[in-house]
């Protein structure tokens, strides 16, 4: 039997885009994060989104000092 | 101060509720909200990782039959628990009637197993929803009581 696509039994081609899948995984940490931290989940998603954005910037920053580091030393 | 028994037992059955299904734990103390907001981003960050890639990415053991650390941070999810006894039913059958693993390629194939980045991928989305779990759990066994209306006095 040949499968074609099916969900859960078969995995999705994400090799050349897989990077792009620390977005939504971050996203996911940060409102676990912040459900759990803030007593008034009115501020939730602008919580969420602020501590979802910062981790992605400082992320890309650690990168890119690594890889200066590796190309310059 | 200690708790009284009523209360100890209700956070235990908190925890244990919150293990069994992400969010399950904090409806049942009364915070319906965030028990909701936890069942979809824990329950969504699972699903996600065996979308991702596949059954595959859940195993206790290994081909060689080590343990995988993976797999402590992913029990800390009830459900992981029968897509791993799926998971190595379909391989072990598979093994059985044809004296080797299952390989992607492969025309006779019960499921397609996740390599390199997918593997990888999917192994972390559901490990790190049964480590948030872990988060959720402490938290709601952490909890105080939900609270009971105060009686309106009679007129």
């Amino acid at each position: 039997m040949t499968l074609g696509y099916t969900p859960f039994l078969e995995p999705l081609p994400i090799d050349d885009y897989w990077m792009w899948l620390l977005v939504p995984l971050v996203f996911g940490i940060c409102v676990v994060y912040k459900t759990i931290k803030t007593d008034d989940l009115r501020r939730l998603p602008r919580q969420a989104l602020a501590l979802t954005a910062q981790v992605l910037v400082f992320m890309a920053l650690a990168a890119g000092v690594i890889w200066l580091g590796t190309e310059l030393l | 101060m200690t708790d009284s028994p009523p209360q100890t037992t209700l956070r235990f059955a908190a925890a244990v509720a919150a293990w069994v299904f992400p969010g399950l734990g904090h409806l049942l103390i009364g915070q319906r909200a965030r028990g909701f907001i936890l069942m979809g981003t824990i329950g969504g960050l699972w699903t996600l990782g065996l979308l991702i890639g596949g059954i595959s990415v859940i195993e206790h053991r290994d081909q060689d039959g080590k343990l995988r650390p993976w797999f402590l941070g992913q029990m800390l999810l009830a459900p992981t628990l029968p897509v791993d006894y799926l998971h190595l039913k379909l391989r072990s059958d598979h093994i059985a009637e044809f004296g080797r693993l299952p390989l992607p390629d492969d025309p006779t194939i019960p499921y397609v197993p996740a390599i390199g980045r997918t593997h990888e991928q999917g192994t972390l989305y559901t490990s790190l929803a049964g480590l948030l779990n872990l988060l959720a759990i402490l938290h709601v066994s952490c909890q105080p009581p939900p609270r009971r209306k105060a009686a309106t006095p009679k007129a």
